[in-house]
């Protein structure tokens, strides 16, 4: 079946031709409002009195018709008003009134407004261009805009249909005898903008941006380019008599699109702006009168009184409209007027979706006598249907309003009537198909027009027209059981997901009816003939088995079955869609609208129901484990009846319910509620606790945690945003943590002191003693006893030659020595990262297990102020001499620590302690410090058993830390036996040493000296430039006007001379700007 | 209209577009041989062309060269002789047709050649070709005689038949292959450009019209 692109409407019939010359002057009545100023419209000569070849654009009727009968000659539209030039040079205004009813195809409520303007008279007088205001055609001012004389054809430029130059202006293109003239139209003048000499003139032109196609009375086509002002010949006349009979001929040019022309002579022939022929040729049964074109479509009215439409891209005739004899004048291509389909309105109105099948939701869904139910169910629908038919609110009228006009480009003049030549909306000719099931045929229509569709006029109605294709082929297969085309179908027409659940009975339930839910009325009939999804399939099985099936298809086990797997299929057609529906509406960007959080409610709640009826755990639980619209009510049931506790425990977190999560993962996890599908259930309970804030909620499963996992207990714990309080009261979870353990205590811990810096001694304490016990765990393990002596020895042994401390040796040590790394944490807590840890029941931890914890023990004692057992332990057990050496220059807080840690330590230190005054007293304290400890050790050394070993020991200490040692305290302490050359490095250093520190003194001295002596010089000189100062016995202080008596003066810098009390009054109570008062 | 790229990248070889005029006498056959060559179809009665039929063809040259054909079958009917020009214009190649069995039809198409070579494109190529082989017993052009022609005018010749679609194929072949592929001088059509260098220059008219300068 070809389909008829366009429709013949007649908008307006029986014009009052003849009256209008009685009529005249008619106040205007006319309500439109007038947006644009801009006047440019197309003059409507009337050549009746003998324009003698004078072109005018809607004059090929010249000479045509009775002439003692008005006839319309031309005709115009714009927006809604349309204007009517009549063979009497009247000009007939209507304007046409949005319809809002369509009881008949031809619209009757119109404001007629007719006017008797003063056109015949001026228009007389040939070619003359005049202009007038739209729309109701007032005269614009003479002076302003001047009538043009000579004019044989004009356009604007078809390229900015509807729109203005940058400056506002409109170009009119205006032909002459001779010449082009371009006319730049402003909102209150009009003045030519150029002319260009034009040697043979033209009676018809159309200009598409820069070019201008003209042609003169005898078809000579020509192609001008306005802006390198050059023009070509494109076609010449030919002998035109012997194709279709004599007669006058005007040529016709018009745009295509783009750059392309369509010229006009025995044939169509379209032309580039280039002047190429291009596309192919049109060929008319009869010489064209007039030419729209309504792309990709080219409307040809022919001599013969009819409407001939050719398709552009291929060139085909597609329809042929006959019009009554000698009816049609003109065509005249607008920028759209509205016209009313009422067949539209039958099929796009919107009606409540709700309202089909609603009666039968108790209905059980069993086999027997579904057939009658479905029958008497419809019936009742019916009625309902009736009932349902309310008003519809606004928004709905407004989309009637839009979806039954068509906007018409292209109008007709007929003698005594206008009709518009309305493209006909696809749907009308497919729904026939459609309603003849030839539903491949309507589709291949429907995806054609959509490959088709552009951007135009059409384009939003065209989509409604589309869906309602694809919508009601969807539920027409539906029928059918064809599910998966059908589901393709939906999709296409972007079908409201609620409607196709509605098709399910025991998933209607979810649709919100609260929210508006619209269905094509055209579709509704269709979907209130499906009944529900039960009744497709048990019709399908009737209209398929009946008669051979024995004994009957309800009962028969082999239509049981296929019953069953037509209702599954439907159920998976169903859940595709969905899924597919829920993907575009979430990937839309933007706030979801309320419409869509409504739909997409329904949409997921079904698609819970039926993932978990049909069992497909993974869509299910991505579905909910993401951000989703699920109602709990509505899933929570169907879940928990389906066993599906893990899918429900994810409803729940999805809804922020987390203490019901918890509570099914903890019956999960005890095999209250068993579901295979929950795995690694301590670590979801820990994740999920770990962004909870609810303090109560999580103590009470990370307790339960704890007994279950140390480690993920403490990490629920633990807040690794350190800006933001801890969730549960600290020493509660210590005191569950340890109580089962010390993994996850040690874990807390740490959080707590290293990263939180807690200032609880208790946690510093805890945690050392932590440590501790994972020294001695490691200890246990280890089956040799005898670990941390061989240890010792080995460090003895290193150390002999190289510079390393115990602690370096320790954190040297390959990795799989478990106890040198325990210990090397322990240590490395007790010296750098805590000072809060009680050393006293350290200590005791220390002493109580009985290993040789030598380091550990010396810095216990180092920060219980014990240095001397510290140094002890260091020289006597561990011979760690370097580690001494560095205890004594820490000052006892740190034996050993690398050189580069020290030097990163101290200046983040010094950063802490801001006042340098605070810092040199600090410095001298720690210098106090040393020396002290330094000679602790030299003592230590002294003291020591081997000989040989503390001579070289104590020669080391002494020539590498002379300037802590004072030498005479030293000298005294040596053995009187010890060679001079043994010591002469150090006795050199020291007394270069305090030699040095005396010459540094006298230097001090000396440059303090001068200084002195250049102030006094200051002074002097100040004392000479002011002179003496005389106080005489009756001199009043300036100040408080009293005698001064006493010699305890001052004298202000203005000269004023004040009792030395008034000065310190001042600076004590005044503010600083009087300070400055200071005496010369 | 995308035409306006003569070469696409795509594909393993070039594309090239040509567009081509069929010229002659009327009822020479220039609508049958586009017809064959295009549909392989043959119409004993065919309707005189009005104005002109617009058709395309593609060939393969060989594994690399495609050359699209955009045929204008011009009207040979005398009335329609002024719209020639306009699809000669900027043409590619040309192909003139005449009737083994009528003489007239060889004159005509000389005029055609001479008036192609006068105001056609300069490096048009043009074929000659003699239609109607089938009716070779009511010949009234011996084939020498329409060779010696072609040849002195530097034309490709071919006798071809529409009816039994003999060289047709071959006809439309050898003009794509005698096509300057590599050396098409890129204004040799212009397409979708302005009447940049074309045409009258309005401002500045030629003094020898022959209308009055009133």
């Amino acid at each position: 079946m070809p389909l008829t692109p366009f429709t013949l409407q007649k908008i307006i019939s029986d014009l009052a031709l003849e009256e209008a010359q009685q009529q005249s002057s008619t106040p205007s009545q006319t309500t439109t409002s007038a947006s644009s100023p801009i006047s440019l419209f197309h003059r409507r000569t009337n050549a009746n009195s003998g324009g003698a070849g004078s072109g005018t654009r809607f004059g090929s009727g010249i000479g045509w018709g009775a002439r003692d009968r008005v006839t319309v000659e031309t005709v115009e539209a714009w927006e809604n008003n349309i204007y009517v030039g009549t063979s009497d040079g009247h000009l007939i205004h209507y304007v046409l009134e949005d319809q809002t009813s369509s009881e008949n195809p031809i619209p009757k409520s119109y404001l007629i407004d007719k006017q008797k303007l003063g056109f015949g008279r001026k228009l007389v007088e040939h070619s003359t261009l005049s202009f007038y205001a739209l729309p109701e055609m007032t005269p614009l001012p003479v002076s302003a805009f001047p009538h043009i004389k000579g004019v044989t054809c004009f356009t604007h430029d078809l390229a900015k249909e509807g729109q203005t130059e940058t400056d506002g202006s409109v170009k009119l293109c205006v032909l002459k005898k001779r010449t082009v003239h371009e006319f730049s139209l402003l909102e209150n003048l009009v003045e030519c903008s150029q002319s260009i000499p034009l040697p043979h003139g033209g009676i018809v032109c159309c200009q598409y941006g820069s070019s201008l196609c003209i042609a003169d009375s005898t078809h000579n086509y020509r192609l001008i380019d306005l802006d390198c002002k050059r023009m070509i010949d494109l076609m010449s006349p030919q002998e035109r008599s012997s194709i279709y009979g004599s007669g006058t001929f005007k040529p016709i040019v018009t745009v295509i699109e783009k750059g392309e022309f369509l010229l006009n002579t025995t044939i169509g022939q379209f032309m580039s702006s280039a002047g190429e022929p291009v596309r192919g040729v049109l060929q008319w049964t009869s010489f064209p009168r007039a030419i729209g074109v309504e792309y990709p479509y080219v409307v040809a009215l022919l001599r013969n009184n009819t409407i001939e439409i050719h398709n552009v891209i291929d060139q085909n005739l597609v329809q042929t409209v006959q019009l009554a004899p000698a009816e049609a004048r003109t065509i005249s291509q607008g920028p759209g007027i509205k016209v009313w389909v009422s067949a539209l309105l039958e099929r796009l109105r919107w009606e409540n979706g709700f309202s089909y099948k609603d009666d039968d939701n108790e209905d059980s869904h069993d086999f027997e006598g579904e057939n009658e139910r479905a029958l008497s169910s419809r019936k009742s629908d019916d009625a309902s249907k009736e009932d349902s038919k309310n008003l519809p609110s606004t928004p709905e009228i407004s989309q009637l309003d839009f979806l039954a006009t068509v906007p018409t480009r292209i109008i007709i003049a007929a003698r005594d009537s206008i009709l518009a030549l309305a493209p006909s909306p696809l749907i009308l000719q497919v729904d026939s198909l459609l309603d003849a099931n030839r539903i491949e045929e309507g589709l291949a229509y429907a995806d054609e027009a959509v490959s088709r569709l552009t951007d135009n006029v059409h384009r939003k109605r065209m989509q409604h027209e589309l869906n309602y294709i694809y919508q009601k082929s969807g539920f027409i297969l539906i029928g059918e059981t064809l599910f998966d085309i059908a589901r393709d179908s939906l999709d296409r027409g972007h079908t409201d997901p609620r409607v196709v659940i509605g098709l399910f009975p025991d998933l209607k339930r979810l649709v919100d009816k609260d929210c508006s839910l619209h269905v094509y009325a055209g579709v509704k009939v269709i979907l209130d003939r499906l009944g529900s999804i039960d009744d497709v399939v048990f019709k399908s099985l009737i209209k398929n088995y009946e008669p051979h099936i024995k004994p009957n298809v309800q009962s028969s086990p082999a239509t049981q079955g296929l019953r069953k797997q037509l209702l599954a299929h439907a159920n998976e057609m169903l859940q595709k869609y969905l899924t597919k529906d829920r993907e575009n509406r979430k990937s839309s960007k933007g706030p979801l609208s309320e419409l869509d959080r409504n739909i997409l409610k329904a949409v997921d709640n079904a698609l819970v129901q039926l993932y978990t009826t049909s069992d497909s755990k993974e869509p299910l639980i991505s579905l909910l484990k993401d951000e989703n619209e699920c109602s709990l009510e509505d899933c929570e049931h169907i879940l928990s009846n389906y066993g599906k506790y893990y899918a429900l425990s994810l409803l729940y977190q999805s809804k922020k319910q987390y203490a019901k999560t918890l509570k099914i993962w903890q019956q999960m996890m005890n095999n209250e509620k068993p579901d295979p599908d929950f795995k690694d259930g301590l670590k979801q309970m820990a994740d999920l606790l770990t962004q909870t804030d609810d303090s109560d909620l999580v103590w009470e499963y990370a307790s339960w945690i704890i007994s279950k996992d140390q480690i993920l207990g403490a990490q629920i714990c633990i807040r690794p945003n350190l800006r933001k309080p801890l969730i549960v009261e600290p020493n509660k979870v210590i005191e569950a943590l340890g109580s089962v353990g010390y993994e996850g205590l040690t874990m807390y811990l740490e959080h707590l002191v290293l990263q939180r810096k807690s200032e609880e001694e208790s946690h510093h304490t805890k945690l050392l003693l932590l440590y501790i016990g994972e020294i001695l765990r490691e200890l246990e393990k280890d089956e040799d006893k005898s670990k941390l002596i061989k240890l010792t020895k080995e460090f003895q042994y290193i150390s002999k030659n190289s510079s390393m401390t115990y602690i370096s040796f320790l954190s040297n040590r390959p990795s799989d020595d478990g106890i040198s790394h325990a210990r090397l944490k322990a240590i490395m807590f007790m010296q750098q990262q805590s000072t809060r840890y009680e050393g006293k029941a350290i200590l005791e931890k220390l002493l109580e297990s009985k290993q040789d914890l030598y380091p550990e023990l010396a810095i216990i004692y180092g920060k219980l102020n014990e240095h001397e057992k510290s140094l002890h332990i260091l020289v006597d057990q561990l011979k760690d001499y370097r580690g001494a050496e560095a205890f004594c220059l820490y000052a006892g807080r740190m034996i050993g620590i690398n050189r580069k840690t020290s030097e990163l330590l101290s200046p983040a230190k010094l950063k802490r302690q801001t006042a340098d005054n605070q810092r040199i007293l600090e410095d001298k304290r720690l210098i106090g410090l040393r020396k002290a400890l330094f000679l602790k050790l030299l003592k230590v050394y002294l003291g020591m058993k081997n000989g040989d070993d503390s001579v070289d020991q104590i020669v080391d200490l002494l020539n590498k830390q002379a300037s802590y040692f004072d030498i005479v305290e030293v000298l005294r302490l040596l053995p009187e036996v010890w060679s001079i050359e043994m010591l002469s490095e150090f006795l050199i250093r020291s007394l270069r040493q305090s030699y040095h520190d005396y010459r540094e003194s006298q230097i001090l001295k000396g440059l303090l000296r001068g200084e002195n002596m250049m102030v006094n010089s200051e002074l002097y000189k100040a004392y000479d430039e002011v002179g003496p100062i005389v106080i005489t016995s009756n001199l009043p202080c300036a100040s408080c006007n009293k005698i001064i008596t006493d010699s305890m003066v001052l004298r202000q810098p203005n000269k004023d001379i004040i009792h030395l009390h008034h000065k310190n009054n001042e600076s004590g109570s005044s503010n600083r700007a009087d300070v400055p008062v200071e005496a010369e | 209209m995308s035409n306006s790229n003569r070469q696409h990248p795509q594909a393993p070889g070039k594309l090239y577009q040509f567009k081509l005029v069929l010229l002659g006498e009327a009822a020479v056959g220039k609508s049958s041989l586009v017809l064959r060559f295009v549909k392989d179809q043959f119409d004993d009665y065919r309707e005189s062309t009005i104005g002109a039929a617009f058709l395309t063809q593609t060939i393969h040259l060989d594994d690399n060269t495609t050359v699209k054909f955009e045929i204008w079958d011009t009207a040979g009917q005398e009335r329609y002789k002024s719209l020639a020009p306009m699809y000669y214009r900027n043409a590619n190649c040309a192909v003139v047709v005449y009737d083994i069995t009528q003489a007239s039809s060889l004159e005509k198409a000389k005029s055609w050649v001479k008036e192609l070579q006068r105001q056609a494109d300069p490096n048009i190529v043009i074929a000659l070709a003699g239609n109607k082989t089938d009716l070779s017993s009511r010949r009234a052009i011996e084939r020498e005689d329409a060779q010696a022609y072609a040849h002195d005018a530097g034309l490709l010749f071919f006798e071809t038949s529409a009816k039994t679609a003999a060289n047709v194929n071959e006809l439309f072949t050898s003009i794509a292959r005698k096509m300057p592929l590599d050396q098409l001088a890129p204004n040799s059509r212009l397409r979708g450009s302005l009447l940049n260098n074309k045409g009258v220059d309005l401002t500045n008219p030629p003094q020898n019209n022959n209308y009055c300068a009133c």
